[in-house]
Parts: C-alpha cells; sequence; structure tokens
C-alpha cells in the first residue's frame, strides 16, 4: 500500500541523533568548545578491513593520496588525535541507547560488540569509525501502519569537514566521538509526508527525553528511496522539510529516468557509445568541470550520442548530467 | 555443535526469536559474535541462540608472511615483530606480531624503489625481548650490514631503545647506518605511522650515517620523522607517535616534508668492527622514598653491576647506605644515574653525594639510566671485568653528552 499507488515505491530512514554528554569513547564534552591553534596532518592509508577484504572506497582513496588537517579543538584530547587507546565506553549514552531501543519496541541484546567500519576519507583520524548494534527488531505506531525499526545503534560521530582543496581536506575534531544513535527503519514508509512524521517521532522522543545535543546538526537523516529501479541512499539531509523534499525530487527523477528508458527503448536500433580519447580536443576547453578533471589526472572520452537528440537536457530530463554522475 | 564453531564458518541462528545470518567471528566463553552481511557484529550467549544452519567457507584471509630474501640487496630489512609488523585479530581483539610485506609495499613506495632484503626473525612483541635477543640481532644486523649499504630494524617500541642500545655498543665501528623503526598504531590501521616511519627509515638507511639510531615521529604530523641517537633516545609517552625523545640533545636526522637532514651524527666506517656478546650480570634500582635496604641487597646480590636512578643530582636514602657498601665490598659496581632522566648526576654538591662516592659509587654523568644498564652488560661481556669502573665513564658511542646546550 503506497501513498503514490505505485506498489514498488520504498522508503527507509537512518537517523542520527547526537547525544549530548560527554563523548562516547572519552571524558571530552559534546557541547561548548572553541578552536585552538593547534593543528596536526596526516596520511591515511590501505588496509583490508575485519574481513580481509580493501573495500572500493579504500582504494579510490589511495588514487587520490590526499593529505588531511586536523584542528584541534578545546573538546578534544588524544583519543580524537589517534595518539591514545579509546577509554572505555561512555556508560551514561550506552544506557540512553538501551532506553531507546526499549522505547522504540526493540530487543536488546545482552552483549554489545564493537567494531571498525573503514572510512578513509580523513574524517575520522583513526581511518575507522567505531560502531555497535544496541538494539534489533523494533516497530513504532504511525497513521499509516506500523513501520519496522531494523537496528539501533551506538556510534561514534566523525570529524566536521572545514575545508577541502585537491590533495587535501581540513577537519576539525570537535565533533569527533559524538555519541551518535543511528535509528534505521525497514523499508515500511510509503511517501514523503509518511518519512517526516517517522522521523518527526523518533526525533522527537529523543529530544524530549532531553538527550540531545544542542547544535544545529545533531539530528541527520539518511533517506533510502527505491521505487523498483535499485536503491537510492540520499544522505545528511538535517530538517524535516527537507526530506519531503528529497524524496520528491528523487521520485520525479526516477520517474523520468524510467520514461526516458521506455522511449530510448523504443528507438529503432541500439544507442551504442563508441568511446574515443578525446583528450586532444579537450586541450584547451574553457569548461571548468572538464579542467578540473584533467588536472586531477583523469582521461576525456568521448562518443557519439545516436538517435538521443534532446534526452541529454532538456525540460525535466536530464540524462547527460546523470550518465556524468554514474 | 557450538564447541565446532569456527572463525568463518557461514551460519544462521535464531536469538529471542529474531534471525540472524552472518559469519562466526570468535566463539568462546560461551558468547558467540557474527558478522552480519551490513558488516555489523552482533554478540550472543551459545546457549540462547538457536543454530540452523552452519556451512564451512574459506576463513578470514590471513596473508602469509612472503619472506623476500635477495641476493646483493641495497637495504636489508630485519623484522623482530612488534606493532609495526603487527595486526589486530579481531576474533580476540588483541593486537598480534605478523609480518606482511605485501600491506606494507602497498603503502611504503620507497620499498619498491629498492633493492631490498627482508628477513623475518621469530616475531616477538618487544616486552619480550632481552640479552639473548639482542644478541641474536645484533649477530644478524652485522651480516646484514657485511651485504648491503644499510640495514633496518622493525621492533616494538617498547624495549626498542635498549635493543638500539645494545647495538650500538656492539658495533665499534660500523659501515652502514642501523635504522630501528616501529609504529605506535599497528599497521592494520589506516592511521597507522607504521607506514610514515618505515618509508623514512629507508631514506635514512641511504644516508653516509655510522650510526645506529631510532627512527620514528618526531610530532604529530606524519610529515616530521626524526632520527635519534640509540644511546640517546627514550620512550616518553605509551601512547603518542611522537612518544621517543632524543634526551638533552637534538636528534642526528629529521626528515621534514621528505627533505633529510643530518646534525652532528657519525660517518660510515670503513670497515665493520664488532664484538656481539652480552653478559646478564647487571641490573637496575628505582629509588624512592619508601625503598627498604633489604630489596637493594637482594636485587644486587650476585651481580657484577649495579644501576641506581637516584633522586635529582644523584641520592638515596641513607637507610641504603648499610647495602651498598656491603655490595661494593663484595665486587659488585654501583653506579649512579638520575631518574629526572633529563640532566647529569654531580655527587659532588650535596652530602649525600659526596657520601656516596666515599663508599665507591661511581655517578655515571647524563647517561639514561636504562643505556647504562644495557652499557654495564655490554662491558661485561666484551672486556675484562678490571675495565667496567673505567669504561663506564667513558664516552664509547655518544651515550655521555659533555655539554648540555641551553
Amino acid at each position: 500500500m503506497s501513498g503514490y499507488g505505485v506498489s514498488k515505491i520504498k522508503i527507509g530512514l537512518e537517523i542520527h541523533i547526537q547525544l549530548s554528554g560527554k563523548k562516547l569513547f572519552c571524558s571530552c564534552q559534546t557541547e561548548g568548545y572553541n578552536f585552538h591553534e593547534q593543528k596536526f596532518s596526516r596520511a591515511l592509508h590501505t588496509v583490508s578491513g575485519e574481513s580481509g577484504h580493501t573495500d572500493p572506497a579504500v582504494i579510490y582513496e589511495r588514487i587520490r593520496n590526499r593529505t588531511f588537517t586536523y584542528l584541534v579543538s578545546s573538546n578534544s584530547c588524544l583519543v580524537e588525535a589517534d595518539e591514545e587507546p579509546p577509554h572505555d565506553i561512555n556508560v551514561d549514552a550506552l544506557e540512553k541507547a538501551i532506553a531507546a531501543s526499549l522505547a522504540l519496541g526493540c530487543t536488546v541484546l545482552p552483549t554489545i560488540s564493537y567494531m571498525r567500519k573503514i572510512v578513509v576519507d580523513g574524517s575520522n583520524t583513526s581511518g575507522f569509525q567505531r560502531t555497535a548494534i544496541v538494539g534489533v527488531n523494533g516497530m513504532i505506531g504511525t497513521s499509516k501502519g506500523g513501520v519496522r525499526i531494523s537496528n539501533v545503534c551506538l556510534e561514534e560521530d566523525s570529524c566536521r569537514k572545514i575545508d577541502e582543496a585537491s590533495g587535501s581536506a581540513t577537519y576539525g575534531l570537535d565533533r569527533l566521538g559524538v555519541p551518535l544513535l543511528e535509528i534505521s527503519t525497514e523499508p515500511d514508509i510509503v511517501d514523503s509526508d509518511h518519512a517526516v512524521e517517522v522521523a518527526e517521532k523518533i526525533g522527537g522522543m529523543l529530544i524530549y527525553a532531553g538527550w540531545v545535543r544542542k547544535g544545529p546538526d545533531s539530528i541527520r537523516q539518511d533517506v533510502n528511496f527505491s521505487m523498483g529501479f535499485g536503491r537510492v541512499e540520499i544522505k545528511g539531509v538535517q530538517k524535516l522539510t527537507d526530506i519531503r523534499n528529497a524524496i520528491e525530487a528523487e521520485r520525479e527523477r526516477q520517474e523520468w529516468i524510467s520514461e526516458l528508458r521506455n522511449r530510448i527503448g523504443n528507438i529503432s536500433g541500439k544507442v551504442i557509445f563508441n568511446l574515443v580519447d578525446a583528450e586532444e580536443v579537450f586541450k584547451a576547453t574553457g569548461s571548468r568541470i572538464l579542467q578540473r578533471a584533467r588536472a586531477s589526472g583523469l582521461t576525456i572520452y568521448a562518443s557519439r550520442a545516436r538517435s538521443l537528440r534532446g534526452y541529454l537536457k532538456s525540460g525535466k530530463f536530464r540524462l547527460g548530467g546523470n550518465c556524468l554522475r554514474w | 555443535m557450538h564447541k565446532e564453531l569456527r572463525q568463518g564458518n557461514r551460519l544462521s541462528l535464531t536469538f529471542r526469536g529474531i534471525r540472524f545470518e552472518g559469519t562466526v567471528v570468535t566463539s568462546g566463553n560461551g558468547l558467540l559474535t557474527i558478522k552480519l552481511r551490513n558488516g555489523y557484529n552482533i554478540t550472543v550467549p551459545v546457549e540462547e541462540a538457536i543454530i540452523e544452519s552452519v556451512t564451512e567457507s574459506a576463513p578470514f584471509q590471513q596473508e602469509k608472511p612472503e619472506l623476500l630474501e635477495i641476493e646483493n640487496p641495497d637495504l636489508t630489512i630485519i623484522a623482530t615483530g612488534g606493532t609495526i609488523a603487527s595486526r589486530v585479530d579481531y576474533s580476540t581483539g588483541a593486537v598480534y606480531p605478523v609480518l606482511e610485506p605485501e600491506s606494507l609495499i602497498e603503502n611504503v613506495p620507497e620499498l619498491a624503489e629498492s633493492k631490498i632484503s627482508v628477513h623475518a626473525m621469530e616475531p616477538l612483541l618487544s616486552e619480550n625481548i632481552g640479552p639473548d635477543q639482542w644478541m641474536n640481532i645484533s649477530n644478524r644486523v652485522r651480516m646484514s650490514m657485511e651485504k648491503s649499504r644499510g640495514v633496518i630494524v622493525l621492533h616494538g617500541t617498547d624495549t626498542m631503545a635498549y635493543t638500539a642500545s645494545a647495538v650500538a655498543f656492539m658495533f665499534e665501528q660500523q659501515t652502514a647506518p642501523v635504522v630501528f623503526v616501529g609504529s605506535q598504531r599497528s599497521s592494520d590501521r589506516p592511521s597507522s605511522d607504521a607506514f610514515s616511519n618505515l618509508s623514512a627509515s629507508i631514506l635514512f638507511a641511504r644516508e653516509d650515517l655510522g650510526e645506529t639510531g631510532i627512527c620514528m615521529h618526531g610530532g604529530l604530523n606524519d610529515s616530521d620523522i626524526t632520527l635519534i641517537r640509540a644511546v640517546r633516545a627514550r620512550k616518553m609517552h605509551s601512547s603518542r607517535r611522537d612518544a621517543f625523545k632524543s634526551i638533552g640533545e637534538a636528534p642526528i636526522g629529521r626528515l621534514a616534508d621528505r627533505f633529510v637532514s643530518l646534525t652532528g651524527a657519525k660517518r660510515r666506517g670503513d670497515k665493520i668492527r664488532w664484538s656481539g656478546k652480552m653478559k646478564d650480570s647487571s641490573t637496575l634500582v628505582y629509588f624512592h622514598p619508601a625503598l627498604q635496604g633489604k630489596d637493594v641487597a637482594e636485587m644486587g646480590q650476585g651481580k657484577e653491576a649495579l644501576i641506581i636512578m637516584g633522586t635529582g643530582l644523584g641520592h638515596v636514602s641513607k637507610r641504603l647506605y648499610g647495602p651498598i657498601k656491603e655490595l661494593i665490598s663484595s665486587g659488585t659496581s654501583v653506579f649512579m644515574t638520575t631518574q629526572c632522566i633529563y640532566g647529569s648526576v654531580n655527587l659532588e654538591v650535596y652530602s649525600t653525594g659526596r657520601e656516596l662516592l666515599e663508599m665507591g659509587v661511581i655517578p655515571l654523568y647524563n647517561m639514561l639510566p636504562e643505556v647504562a644498564l644495557v652499557k654495564s652488560m655490554y662491558l661485561l661481556g666484551n672486556y675484562d671485568r678490571t675495565l667496567l669502573n673505567d669504561l663506564m665513564r667513558q664516552n664509547l658511542r655518544g651515550e655521555v653528552l659533555e655539554r648540555e646546550l641551553i
């Protein structure tokens, strides 16, 4: 049953909520801080994760070979600088995670085990995020039926990105290690209004409990959207109204892609891309996108897009931009 | 059935009515940890888990140490274990020593640029390395030095300064640099300092340098690596990357933004002069206000050398005078260093110092206490016993600073 009358639409939310008080693995405060003049710089390296496999994102970052600079804040210590092993877990944050799990109808696991999620974009000084499942298999009631809660996790938040340039990025240590509740729903949400209702219900519960860190980005949502063409994750949506806008925009995008697919399917003959090296042609290009791509070492290829006149960029169709992203 | 669960087994189980599928990470102490498909780990009591199906699958990939010993190398790397050659065992959470040249080579381009031979010794955490291993390592260093232009020793950081000092003393003259290198974060972490330290050690090992040094971070930046004279190096922090400090003098080498500079380091010698024995007949005592005379007597009994870490300029309580006199009269040499670590002892200033001098206690200037311990073992192993007291006060490898700068 869907609010759009299209049976294939599935929406799931991942709601990230920062907890106030102390950080997850040290005694630094989550609120009230300023930046010091001190900073340090690091590189991150390719390592295989817990399963012995190397993640494609890790390989991508190695190719980028970036240097990361970290600004030291008054609410950071050797743990955030990756100069000391983590301290014992913040029991207060753990209790809140357990309470939130119970309130969401979850089964709380009798033991929680932290794992390392390898993250090498520099947003964690260690190169991984510590995360653990606290509760599973919950359910909340909504005006449009029950929405299942898959997991409640308690993890450490990443660094705040302050600046980015080619070959480097600057992060602040203020946000690193803030206890973050990650509450994931199953794709039981039927439309954008429903998504807003679910986010409001879950976020509101913790806000009213007085447990949420004060700050404009203390609640961030990831929206998982699918209408039969694969799952798209829209990350870091902060405002409730943005959840609605993001879902509507993604639905429209997928609708016209679907329409385009049907139209292209009707073109006689196949659409074949014969990509050829076009470096010479674009040597003196005025396009900033192409200039940047060439500067970062990428090669430009071109192909005749036979029979696609009007589809790459015309009215609601934006196939060109989508090709670029893929 | 539970006992048969092995790391890497795929299984499905039901816990309190909830079904989970995943791969066994660890099973023991009544708990079962599995990695779910989404990457998260869950841990449940084995008794409460209804295990439905188990399928064998390849265990977690564990790279096998591949020895890369080659003929006529430019540089030789001797791996003794330690954090730099360790990775976390995800089934126990503990870090264990292993050499993984593949992962190191991938992240240290300098390894591929030089002809480097890797010799793996039995991997040990450095707390398990003592005088016997110092002799083995030093002997291996000597053999490598005969064949290559630089020797790098991968070593745990906890006792690295002891081993490096032992090797420094055993080489009266060396034809190549000996660079000890370690890391404070294990190399299974993307943020490990193993890669930048190892990369720098290769650059130092190519220099015109006839000394033994320790190569680690000079600060929190990955681009700032120092080479510290082994006999002036001390681990001064339990976890920071820049744990090693050069005590009382500037580091002899520095790598800043890929540029190597050397200061006051000895050049390569034209031939190797090496004596590789160690006599384990010395000990080290840390004086504290509650230390009892009988404890000192027990520790010093039967030893040929007793190094005291005294307070300030080199003092101990009058309570210890008796036992110290007895040790000296029974043939033990008693040496004084300072527990302040920075600065020199001076037994001429206070009455306590003068009394200790009269008893025959020998002050060791600003020699680091641990270096004095290692030096005494080296001297006892290779020189006549009667030369010990005199040679301990001579500056053999830069262990005594004649000037301490402001």
